[in-house]
Formats: C-alpha cells, sequence, structure tokens
C-alpha cells in the first residue's frame, strides 16, 4: 500500500482519539441502554462515520467494512428503528475492540482475517432488521417521507413525499439546498420546539418543504440558504449528519453525490505538529453534559518539544541558582533585577512544569473496560466509581503508573470481590463495588483504592509464606496483622491457586510496590478480612524539582529530599555522649518519647555491602569508644582547669521513611535549596542509597539520597522502635538492666530485691509490730504476716528502729511473710553484675556494686526457707537419688540463670546451663541430661524454636522440658505446649517450679 | 563501524586517539560528542572503580568512567592534561572516560584494522576487556581500538548483573 506512512501514523493517533470516545460511551449506555441519549448515539455515529471517511480515503479496506457495519448498526439506533441491547453493545464491542487491533498495525491490517467480527456484526444488523420489520411504523423514516434528491435541473427538488419543488422563485444566492432531520431526542436536548427551528432557519434561508411526524415527533425539512454547511449546523442546531448538503443549485451531471460534510481529518503538510483546532460545530458539544475529560481548545505537540522545553527551564533554573549565589551583597539596583529574575524563572519553570501535566483520568479512563471485561469473565458483579479524575500527574508518573495500577485493579476483581453467591451468603450485596479515588494532600497525590470484597484472608497467608519458604513458623507467630499484610509484598509470593491469566502470573505485589518506589511513591495498604481491602498510593507531584535540605559529609554535599525531613537536631558538648545511647547494637537517641535509630552518613559511605548487625555494632562500639576516650580526657583536662569544657556538636536529621523514622547524622547542614532532579544514570541504577543527582549552584554535581536505600544499607531496625519500648526492654534483658528496690534494714548494708519479685511495700508502724514467742508479726489486709529481719538470717548489722518503717511482700509465696526494711533508699535501673564469688552465703543471690556501693541481693525465697523450714518439710525427702538429676537449664539472662541454677542446685540437681536455644541445642546434644527448663525469649533462637528442634532431631526427642518464662498469656502458653514443652511455669515461682521439677524427676526414675 | 578486514575497497575511518600510560587508543570519531579538559568529579559511593564519579557539563550531569581502571591498570593521580572523552548519546546516555593524555585524529583505512580475534596477543590486549574491538597497525605504533558501546555494557553489567536494558 503506498500510503506514506507518516499519514499513517496521524490517522491512527485519531483514530485512537475516536476509539476511546467511543468505548466510554458504549460503556455509559450499557448500564441504562434505553435511557441512551440522544447525543450520545449521535457521537458514537459520528465517532464511526470519520473513522470510515478517512479509511476508506486511506484505502484501509478492513477498517473501513468494520466500521461501516457499526455505523449501519448505531444509524438505526439513532433513527429510533432498534433499540441498543445488552447483546448489541457486546457486539460492537467486540468491533471496537477488532478496530484497536487493526489500528495498532496499520500497515498490515488488510492482512487480517476479520470475517468473523464482521459475520457477526452483519448478523446483527440482519437480525435488527427483521425486528424493524416486524416493529409498527412507529418510528424511522421509510412511510412518511422519501428523502429528497437533486432534482431534474438546476432549479428542482425532490421533495420529501416525491414531488417536485420548484426553486425558481428563491434568490439564486440561496445556493445550498439541505435536508434537515430532527428526531426526538433533539427536542428533548435542546429544549426547542420545532416552531422555533423553523423561526431561526427562516431568517437565513427558505423552507421548501416539511413534514412533521405527530407521533415519533420527527421532523424532516428542505432547506434553501446561501450559508455554508457549518453555519447552518448552529443555526439549525444540529450536527453535520442532520444537515445534510445534498445539493447546490449549480448545474450539475445528474447522479453525483455531493460529498457530505463530515468532519473531514485536515491533514497539514508536517505531521510532526499538527496543528488542530476544533471547528465551531464543537462548540455544541460543549453544552452537552460530559463526565469524561473535556477537550479545551488544544494544540497537538510533539513530546520531544516538550521534553526539550523542561529541560531549558532546569538549566535556566540553575543559572538562576548561580546568579543568586554570585548575588551576595551586590548593589540594590542589580539585587532587584536579579530578584525579577527568580521570579519569572521560578513561575516559568512551574508553568512548564505543568505542560507535562495530564490529569489522572487519562489512566482512570481504562478501568471500566477493564473491570466490565473481568466481571463478565469471572462472573462477578463489580461495579466501579472513580473520582477525581481532574487531578492532574506528570505525564512520566503517569505513564510508569500505568501497570502497577492495573495490576492492583485486576487484584482487587480477582481475589477481592467475590462471586454475588457468595457475597450474598455474607450478607452483603450482590455487586461488589471497587472505588478509585485519587486527590491533592500534603503536597503528594494520593491514591486509594477500595474494594468491599474479601479481605487480606491472614490464615492463606502465612499457609502461603510458609509453602514458599519465605519465613519460619516462629517468625510468623510473632507477627503483628499490619506485617502479615506486607508478607505479600515478599517476591516470589502469590496466592493465587493456579496461576491465571488474569493476576497472579507471578508479577506479583513486589513489583508494584518496586515500581511506585521508583516514582518516588509509596504503597500503603490496610485490610480487614470478610470487609474488603484498602490500598493506598502517595506519589510525589513531579520528579522534576524537588525542595530538598542540603548537607554535607566531608568535602561533598548531597541533597535530601525535603519530604522526607522532619526536623533537625543539634546535639552540643556533653549531650553527644550522654544522649546518644545504644539499644540491640544500635545507635539511637531519645527524641521526645519515642526511641530514633541512628545512621551515620559518613559510616554508610565508607561502605559499600550493606550492614549488617556486626557493623552497626562495631560502629556503635567505636563511637561509643571515642566518647569514652572524650570523657576521660575531659576528666583529666577537668583536674587542671574546671572550666574545661570539650566542645563538640553532632547534627543530625530526623528522616521519615513511610511511618518509620531514624535520624541521619551528617558533618554539616548547609541549606534548603529548590533542585532540579536528574536521574541517576542508568549504569548506577542498583546503588540503593541515590535516587539521582543534581547541579549545584556553585556548578559542582550533588548526589541526592534515598532515604529508604539508607536505611536500608544501614540495616535499620524499624520493627525494635515500632514495637517500641517493649523492644527496648528487651534487649534490656539481654543487656542485663534490671529494676532493683534499693533499700536499707541496719544501718551498714545496701540491699538490692529485683521490682518482678515484689509485690508491695507496706508502710508500717514499729509499735503495731506484734510478737509471738520469738516471732513477729503484722496485720496486712487483715492477714497476719511473718515479719523477718535480715539480721536473724544474713549477717548483717540489726536493723534499724524507726518509728515508721516497711515491709515488703514479695510475690508468688506459699505463706504471708514480709521482710523488714528501715529506709528505701531508690528504685535503681541498672546492669546487675552479680558477683556471687565474693560473698557467700546462703539466702544471697550475690553481691554487686550499685550506686557505687556494695550492695547485697538476698534471695528472698531461700531465707524463708531458713526461717521457717516447716514450711517446706515436704521438699527435703527427694534428696536422696541415686545420681542427682541433670538439668539443663536455657536461659540469656545471667541473673535468673544464677537464680534458677542456685534453686536447681539447692535442690540437689545438677545444672548444665547455655545461654540461647543454639548452644542449648548443641550442649544438649554433647551432654546427657535428664529433664530440660528453657526461658522463651531469648537471641538467635528462642525457647519455641529450640524444643521443636530437640522434638524433631535431637538423639532424646522425648526428654521432659519446662518451658520457664516472663509470658503470662494463655496464646503464649498455647504455643510453647504446641511447640513441645510439657511443663509452663511463670518465672520466679519458685515453688511451683521445683514442684514440677520434683514431678519431672518422678517420673524418669520410674 | 567497521572493525572487521572487510573486503570492501578503502573504506577510511577516522579515529579520536588518546593515550593511557603509553599506550595508543583510538575511538571511532563518529562516536565522540566532545572532549572537555578536566574538571571537579562527585565521587559517587558504593560504585566500583571504574566510575569515577559525575561532572556538569552545561548543566548536564555525565557518568565519567576511568579508563586506568577499565582496563584494570593502576590508579594514577589527576594531571591537568587529562581530558574527558565524552560519548554521544546515540551510543549511550551521557557518558564518557577519563583519558591520560589526548592524541591527534587520524585517518586509517579499513583494511589496516584487525578485530581482536585476529591480532598478536601483546601485554595490553592481552587484558581482555570486552570493549576492545581490534588492533590497528600504524606507522610507529600499534593503536587499540575501542568501542564505547561496549564499554557502557560492561560498567553496567558489572553493577547490575545484567546489560543494559
Amino acid at each position: 500500500m503506498a500510503v506514506d506512512p507518516e499519514e499513517l501514523a496521524s490517522f491512527a493517533e485519531e483514530v485512537e482519539e475516536h476509539l476511546k470516545v467511543l468505548e466510554d460511551e458504549f460503556l455509559k449506555i450499557e448500564k441504562a441502554p434505553e435511557q441512551a441519549e440522544k447525543n450520545s448515539i449521535n457521537l458514537l455515529f459520528r465517532a464511526a462515520h470519520t473513522i470510515k471517511g478517512c479509511a476508506s480515503f486511506l484505502d484501509l479496506r478492513n477498517i473501513t467494512q468494520v466500521t461501516h457495519v457499526m455505523e449501519t448498526l448505531l444509524d438505526k439506533v439513532r433513527n429510533d428503528q432498534i433499540v441498543l441491547t445488552g447483546p448489541l453493545v457486546d457486539g460492537l464491542l467486540s468491533g471496537l475492540d477488532t478496530l484497536k487491533m487493526l489500528t495498532a498495525d496499520l500497515q498490515n491490517c488488510d492482512d487480517e482475517d476479520i470475517s468473523d467480527v464482521e459475520a457477526m456484526l452483519n448478523e446483527l444488523v440482519t437480525s435488527s432488521t427483521q425486528k424493524e420489520e416486524k416493529v409498527e411504523t412507529k418510528s424511522g423514516l421509510p412511510t412518511p417521507i422519501t428523502p429528497p434528491q437533486a432534482g431534474p435541473d438546476a432549479n428542482t427538488v425532490v421533495g420529501l413525499n416525491g414531488q417536485e419543488i420548484d426553486l425558481s422563485s428563491i434568490p439564486v444566492s440561496y445556493q445550498n439546498v439541505y435536508f434537515l432531520t430532527y428526531g426526538p431526542g433533539d427536542w428533548k436536548s435542546l429544549g426547542n420546539t420545532p416552531e422555533h427551528v423553523i423561526q431561526n432557519l427562516a431568517q437565513t434561508g427558505k423552507v421548501v418543504d416539511m413534514v412533521f411526524h405527530q407521533e415519533t415527533s420527527q421532523l424532516w425539512m428542505v432547506f434553501v440558504s446561501a450559508a455554508g454547511p457549518e453555519i447552518i449546523e448552529l443555526i439549525a442546531q444540529t450536527d453535520a449528519d442532520k444537515a445534510v448538503l445534498f445539493t447546490t443549485r449549480k448545474p450539475r451531471p445528474v447522479g453525483e453525490e455531493t460529498p457530505e460534510p463530515a468532519a473531514a481529518p485536515e491533514k497539514s503538510s508536517s505531521p510532526k505538529l499538527e496543528v488542530k483546532v476544533k471547528t465551531p460545530s464543537k462548540s455544541i458539544e460543549k453544552r452537552e453534559p460530559k463526565e469524561e475529560i473535556r477537550q479545551k481548545e488544544s494544540i497537538r505537540i510533539n513530546v520531544e518539544l516538550l521534553d526539550h522545553l523542561m529541560r531549558l527551564a532546569g538549566e535556566l533554573v540553575l543559572v538562576r541558582n548561580q546568579q543568586l549565589q554570585a548575588m551576595g551583597d551586590a548593589d540594590t539596583a542589580l539585587k532587584h533585577t536579579v530578584q525579577r529574575l527568580n521570579n519569572v524563572t521560578s513561575e516559568l519553570q512551574e508553568t512548564i512544569m505543568r505542560t507535562r501535566m495530564q490529569p489522572v483520568g487519562v489512566l482512570f479512563n481504562k478501568y471500566p473496560r477493564i473491570v466490565r471485561d473481568l466481571g463478565k469473565k469471572l462472573s462477578k458483579q463489580i461495579e466501579l466509581e472513580i473520582s477525581g479524575n481532574e487531578v492532574e500527574l506528570d505525564k512520566n508518573i503517569l505513564e510508569k503508573l500505568a501497570d502497577p495500577l492495573t495490576h492492583l485493579i485486576r487484584n482487587s476483581c480477582d481475589h477481592g470481590i467475590e462471586p454475588p453467591h457468595e457475597r450474598l451468603a455474607s450478607g452483603k450485596e450482590p455487586v461488589g463495588k471497587i472505588m478509585i479515588h485519587a486527590f491533592h494532600e500534603g503536597g503528594q497525590i494520593h491514591m486509594e483504592i477500595r474494594d468491599n470484597g474479601r479481605g487480606l484472608n491472614h490464615k492463606k497467608i502465612k499457609a502461603k509464606a510458609l509453602e514458599r519458604g519465605l519465613k519460619t513458623e516462629a517468625e510468623l507467630e510473632r507477627m503483628s496483622d499490619h506485617e502479615v499484610n506486607q508478607l505479600i509484598l515478599l517476591p516470589g509470593f502469590s496466592t493465587a491457586d493456579s496461576v491465571s491469566t488474569v493476576s497472579g502470573r507471578g508479577v506479583g505485589m513486589d513489583v508494584v510496590k518496586e515500581n511506585i518506589s521508583s516514582l518516588g511513591g509509596v504503597l500503603d495498604f490496610d485490610s480487614r478480612f470478610g470487609e474488603g481491602t484498602t490500598i493506598r498510593i502517595r506519589l510525589p507531584l513531579t520528579l522534576a524539582i524537588l525542595p530538598s535540605l542540603i548537607v554535607g559529609v566531608g568535602e561533598l554535599k548531597y541533597a535530601i529530599p525535603q519530604v522526607n525531613v522532619e526536623e533537625l537536631i543539634c546535639l552540643y558538648d556533653d549531650q553527644v555522649r550522654s544522649k546518644i545511647e545504644s539499644a540491640g547494637g544500635q545507635e539511637v537517641f531519645r527524641l521526645r518519647d519515642k526511641l530514633l535509630p541512628l545512621v551515620r552518613l559518613n559510616e554508610v559511605f565508607n561502605n559499600s555491602t550493606p550492614f549488617g548487625t556486626r557493623e552497626s555494632a562495631k560502629i556503635c562500639d567505636k563511637y561509643r569508644k571515642i566518647q569514652t576516650d572524650i570523657q576521660k580526657e575531659t576528666e583529666k583536662r577537668k583536674q587542671e582547669d574546671p572550666t574545661y569544657q570539650h566542645a563538640q556538636s553532632v547534627m543530625f536529621a530526623s528522616l521519615k521513611v513511610g511511618a518509620h523514622r531514624f535520624g541521619l547524622i551528617v558533618d554539616r547542614i548547609i541549606g534548603t535549596e529548590e533542585i532540579v532532579v536528574k536521574p541517576v544514570h542508568n549504569a548506577l541504577k542498583g546503588l540503593k542509597c541515590f535516587s539521582g543527582a543534581t547541579v549545584m549552584g556553585d556548578g559542582s554535581v550533588a548526589l541526592i539520597l534515598d532515604v529508604q536505600g539508607i536505611a536500608k544499607h544501614a540495616n535499620v531496625s524499624f520493627e525494635t522502635i515500632h514495637a517500641g519500648h517493649q523492644e527496648v526492654k528487651r534487649d534490656l534483658h539481654m543487656d542485663e538492666k534490671q529494676n532493683l528496690l534499693l533499700f536499707r534494714a541496719g544501718k551498714s548494708e545496701q540491699f538490692a530485691i529485683p521490682l518482678a519479685v515484689i509485690k508491695r511495700v507496706e508502710t508500717i508502724e514499729n509499735q503495731q509490730i506484734e510478737r509471738v514467742g520469738d516471732k513477729e508479726y503484722y496485720t496486712v489486709d487483715g492477714v497476719s504476716t511473718l515479719v523477718l529481719r535480715l539480721e536473724h538470717l544474713l549477717k548483717v548489722s540489726p536493723t534499724v528502729e524507726n518509728e515508721n518503717m516497711f515491709l515488703l511482700l514479695p510475690n508468688h509465696i506459699k505463706r504471708p511473710f514480709g521482710i523488714l526494711l528501715s529506709e528505701i533508699i531508690d528504685i535503681e535501673e541498672t546492669i546487675v553484675h552479680l558477683n556471687s564469688k565474693s560473698h557467700v552465703e546462703d539466702g544471697i543471690v550475690g553481691t554487686s556494686l550499685i550506686r557505687k556501693k556494695m550492695t547485697i541481693l538476698p534471695d528472698i525465697y531461700r531465707l524463708i526457707e531458713i526461717a521457717e523450714p516447716s514450711w517446706f518439710a515436704d521438699k527435703n525427702e527427694e534428696k536422696e537419688t541415686k545420681r542427682p538429676l541433670r538439668i539443663l537449664l536455657v536461659e540469656d539472662s545471667l541473673f535468673f540463670r544464677q537464680l534458677v541454677s542456685g534453686y536447681f542446685e539447692a535442690s540437689g540437681y545438677e545444672v548444665i546451663t547455655a545461654v540461647d536455644g543454639k548452644e542449648g541445642f548443641e550442649v544438649f546434644e554433647k551432654e546427657n541430661v535428664d529433664l530440660i527448663v528453657s526461658d522463651i525469649q531469648m537471641p538467635h533462637m528462642d525457647g519455641v524454636e529450640f524444643i521443636r528442634k530437640v522434638r524433631n532431631e535431637s538423639h532424646n526427642k522425648r526428654i521432659p522440658a519446662i518451658a520457664l518464662t516472663s509470658l503470662k498469656s494463655d496464646r503464649d502458653k498455647d504455643r510453647a505446649m504446641r511447640a513441645g514443652f510439657n511443663y509452663y511455669e511463670i518465672k520466679l515461682e519458685r515453688e511451683q517450679l521445683l514442684q514440677t521439677v520434683k514431678e519431672c524427676s518422678s517420673h524418669i526414675h520410674v | 563501524m567497521a572493525l572487521e578486514k572487510t573486503t570492501e575497497n578503502q573504506e577510511i575511518i577516522q579515529f579520536c586517539t588518546f593515550r593511557l600510560r603509553s599506550q595508543l587508543f583510538g575511538v571511532n570519531i563518529l562516536e565522540v560528542k566532545e572532549i572537555d579538559r578536566l574538571m571537579p568529579f562527585t565521587p559517587v559511593h558504593h560504585a566500583p572503580s571504574e566510575v569515577k564519579g559525575l561532572v556538569n557539563i552545561r548543566g548536564q550531569i555525565y557518568l565519567i568512567l576511568d579508563l586506568s581502571a577499565l582496563l584494570e591498570e593502576e590508579a594514577q593521580e589527576v594531571k591537568p592534561e587529562n581530558r574527558l572523552l565524552i560519548f554521544k548519546e546515540s551510543i549511550g546516555e551521557s557518558f564518557g572516560i577519563l583519558v591520560d593524555r589526548i592524541g591527534d585524529v587520524i585517518d586509517v583505512a579499513s583494511k589496516q584494522i584487525t578485530t581482536y580475534a585476529e591480532s598478536s596477543s601483546d601485554k595490553i590486549v592481552a587484558k581482555a576487556g570486552s570493549f576492545k574491538t581490534g588492533v590497528c597497525q600504524l606507522k610507529d605504533e600499534l593503536m587499540v581500538v575501542i568501542s564505547a558501546a561496549k564499554i557502557l555494557e560492561f560498567v553496567h553489567t558489572k553493577m547490575n548483573g545484567h546489560a543494559a536494558v
């Protein structure tokens, strides 16, 4: 086909526009075919007609044929010969799809075999024609009139009833003869009456023939006028095809038909830059209510031109920045000029950016069709609601958003919305709804896709994660609901049972998230099982210009997008040492009441591989050491000069990534600047820490930091912080920080008892202590409580007698007793370094240096045993066994390890210890052990995993095991028991524990 | 770029030549966009040593690769006679290489060029870099022919584990 490919290209562009119009209208009409407005049908007809015209001009046979049939159908519809029904719309939509396919490859479109589509459409035509004949001639052209034709000579026309009409009395200037048609739809939408129309027309010409069909409100006219077709359209308030110029009064050869003045595409010589101004007839369309994107006065421009314009604008911004920098303190006149330059540049840049902005509707438009088709395919009823069509986004972003969004919509249709019967069964309406909502907020574009379908099924997700080997069961148990939701973002995840062609292709949510992240956006979602899922996307308005914070590390500058920056914090002098703490091998800062993990940017740069916990810990230690050295140095210096202060400062920015925050320590904070973002070079795309580069005011290149990338690289553990103080406490557990009550009894010693052991401390009056024999009692809550004096049980100084004293009531005891205290010093949170060797005495756990004083930690339970052996009489029978029972105690806290070992050893058992599940297993395999007593919460391998491993893999799978933990909930207990523990004991219920051990031992030795 | 021994008649190719240490290299002049003097780089952390850094040339940011590193030679400090050889956009997105000294533009007949596979081993040639596509015997010395596109591909593969998309 010897058609210019450029012409084909512009034809293709145009056809696509028309096809879009067609599709939109079809879908609208489909919802309520009977109420289809005349204008809609007209629109459809015209579009099809136009395409046909162009296609036949370009000699594209297939397209011409398909559009011809469609046009015929549409014609019948608009003439009220047939009603637009579901099957008809389906057929037309198939025709549409065929057209799309053909248009996609115009060079070869005629090679395609479209016979089946043609046959189908033709079938529709014929069947509807038959219908037409059956229907009473209420409507349509046939009976009332015959279309007018040119007459035998220039001054005669054949009128609507076949009669000859003489035009010679009409002024010769009235050259054009029109055939005007009006149907019932016209009166409705135009708000006009036939009389009105005729009056209008009479002003520009003469009506020579007219037929009005009362029942159908149809009006036909033959109208002669000097005016051209466009004007007649305006005046007649109708469209090109209803105001047909069918002849002129010039002598012309008989039989030739005048071409219809349908809207033909204007072809300009330079297809690259087509200027297409819409004709005045379109102004009529403006009055027609349309929901979709309105085409304002517009110009088609090559995108490359716009890109170039953008680049130039960017360069102008750079030059302006340089100028601003160079300005400094120049004289005022110059300053004014530069100021103006500044303003104009900003506005210019903004406006140019807007040229690339397109309404989101352009993207959302595709979805009604997709949802409809999917609904049919999956036999589900899905309704789509779209709002926020007019929100504008940069073209680039829109393009890149298309795929991920489509995937999400398909997911909603496929996995989200249930089939109607399922919905009814759960009390929902059978029609599922998907709502797409776009809006501006906080300098970003937000998009929400909400469905009222089934929501995320956590059970299924967990099962899938397990199956795919993505998470272990232990990890799954620990997850919060939100975290389970996030599992679907893992690569390789898809709960589609079979990879359907709809979705679940394995393309996956991780790719969607990746795509959105690469646009600088954030993906988040929320789901309620049985109620639905909401997906939220946040995007920057544009990629091009970014307000940012400029920071310095070493000699170089870096930019951090301001959207990520929350606060700037500066620490001075000694605050540097005291305020930067460490938790779990990471430096943290307590910002108000939240813990902010800290990342040192210089360290991130120095290490090209992402950090593991070891690196983080090393860095933590390194800086801690520096501070300790400084402190030592300062103290030395202070001795000579008391006013000496080591001046230092640390600056960091609190950055946010999604819902998480961390602090980034830099050398200098330079300022804020609006920078032009240049995308990072293709070859460097793998560097996660950088999201782009920019040229600074001084001409140097600065890299733009990718906040999320840095967080990942530095292995910032947000979960630690997210779980809040709980996690910190856990680490404290690891570091053995305990809450201790410091008190005195006698005047010399300082004592400490862990708060966990204490039920209450009562203030008592010394006088009210009752003496019975050699024992003392005090009534607490109506209960007679034995009072113990430490000096009776330990080698300590006698208790000081005050008027008011304190009675320490312990937890978990058999019979009520309390310890007499003279003074409560304080509660101390500290790491307990138990020194159990220096002061060995029965009744003491050990000693420790607390507040620079040697402090005795009494073992309350042992003390009461000593004091009242009769209470524990039954216990001591078990001492004689052939071989002492060997217990493996797995416990990460030194304190508890020693405490519990102490109990066991005091009871005559042999104890082997391990600090975590991993070591525990190793020890277990090596040593011969009769009983396992294990903590649950431990690092490296927790108790649950440990016992599971023992039950599955060890040489002695059936060994009795007791869980010893501070976790009290039923859930935790369940979990532990299911994993393989035989017993579940709460920490520090000493009696109970020993009893259980005794039970176990009796089983063993039977 | 005709680097093979062709049976075509005397096709003259112009090469832009440059030196690294003492070895002469050449790249088809049609691949070269411009040659600039040395300007301040911004190093890119976490990038391999082949990436020298980024420079700003008239508002556009270019990726500069270090030819020494590409050829696995020892890096030397930058000297004022170093030049930046920037390649055309058609070859690859805004990138260039840092060379020790720039040489002349020479005309070479296509038949003087032999593809790498055919040439004899030499100290530098033997250090396989896939972007060295051949050698050319000149009057007094050997010129190693380099393909700019292949350089970019090499770096891309190294950084991302796969060739540029």
